[in-house]
């Protein structure tokens, strides 16, 4: 879908189109999703913040600007206050729900899976939520480093440094356990 | 492109080229196949990369979410989708100062503004005081008519 499409879309979404509005979810949910599960590290709390991110999608499209940014960076930008405004308002304890991801693996692997994936998830959740915010954008969701940037209200080189820290505090945590 | 900043951009972005700035991304791959220092980089970098990869991420029932989402919107009234009604300075003030200015006279305009509005004050302000001018020389000459200014000559 090129740009000039997902406009249309957003005009006609606005004029309060249902179909267009399914189009964009379609296109844009998984994504967001996934942003948002691993900024907070389950599926319960993420499940909401991503309805939330897209009923403001739904109730106030007339405030995004197509000629100054991508709908996706529009949407993460909305995701990621919601996981800060979530952070916030309860300094929620580390709970990975693994549980989720444990059908049809052999107990071994399963085990050595799990026990991976909690380091990371531990090393990811211990880092600050602006350099979190940063690698997940950099690194999962294949933000440039502009559009990363103007979500978190930094200059590229402000990105950078949280990007270095970050990595560098995660390099740190995971020092022994490679895989 | 030279060893510190390759060093910088594996720091902050990692290892994978498609991660690294657009505008950098060629010369760094060049310096990479160039420099054994900046192969000898990348491995070490790697191993963060292939922890962060190995990360697994819980997923969502997307179907049920979609449902959901689509429930909570179909019960928002129609209003709410349309934009606002703005007042007419906020109006005047979107037209002098568009967030894309296609006309560049308009934040020219509306920067000359207040030398305009200065202008326009201070002619008024010269006419007030022409108008005081005016109505002191008339005082002036009221009191030059007044009995105690002109002195008697039979006193």
């Amino acid at each position: 879908m090129s740009e000039d499409t997902e406009a249309e879309l957003v005009f006609q979404l606005r004029e309060g189109s249902t179909e267009a509005y399914q189009q964009l979810l379609d296109r844009h949910l998984a994504s967001i999703n996934r942003y948002v599960v691993r900024m907070m590290g389950n599926t319960i709390d993420s499940d909401d913040i991503t309805q939330e991110v897209f009923i403001r999608l739904w109730e106030k499209s007339y405030q995004f600007n197509p000629e100054v940014a991508k709908l996706s960076t529009w949407l993460h930008q909305i995701a990621h206050n919601m996981c800060i405004d979530f952070f916030r308002k309860q300094m929620k304890t580390s709970d990975s729900n693994l549980e989720e991801n444990s059908g049809g693996l052999e107990p071994q692997k399963e085990l050595l899976k799990v026990r991976q994936a909690s380091t990371i998830n531990q090393a990811m959740e211990s880092l600050p939520e602006r350099q979190r915010s940063a690698v997940v954008m950099c690194h999962y969701q294949g933000l440039s480093n502009r559009e990363a940037a103007g979500i978190l209200d930094v200059s590229v080189d402000a990105l950078e440094s949280l990007l270095s820290r970050g990595r560098k505090r995660l390099r740190e945590s995971l020092k022994g356990d490679a895989i | 492109m030279n060893l510190h900043r390759f060093s910088q951009l594996i720091e902050a972005y990692g290892t994978i080229p498609g991660h690294w700035p657009s505008d950098e991304r060629q010369a760094a791959i060049d310096f990479l196949d160039s420099s054994e220092a900046a192969a000898d980089l990348i491995k070490t970098g790697m191993l963060l990369d292939d922890q962060l990869d190995g990360y697994l991420l819980p997923e969502s029932d997307l179907y049920s979410l979609k449902k959901s989402i689509l429930a909570s919107v179909a019960n928002k009234p129609a209003s709410e989708v349309s934009a606002p009604q703005i007042g007419l300075l906020d109006r005047l003030l979107d037209w002098l100062l568009p967030l894309n200015p296609t006309h560049y006279w308009q934040p020219a305009l509306a920067a000359t503004l207040p030398l305009i509005v200065g202008a326009v004050l201070g002619m008024n302000i010269e006419r007030v005081s022409v108008d005081a001018n005016d109505s002191w020389e008339d005082e002036i000459q009221l009191m030059s008519f007044s009995s105690n200014s002109v002195e008697s000559p039979y006193e």
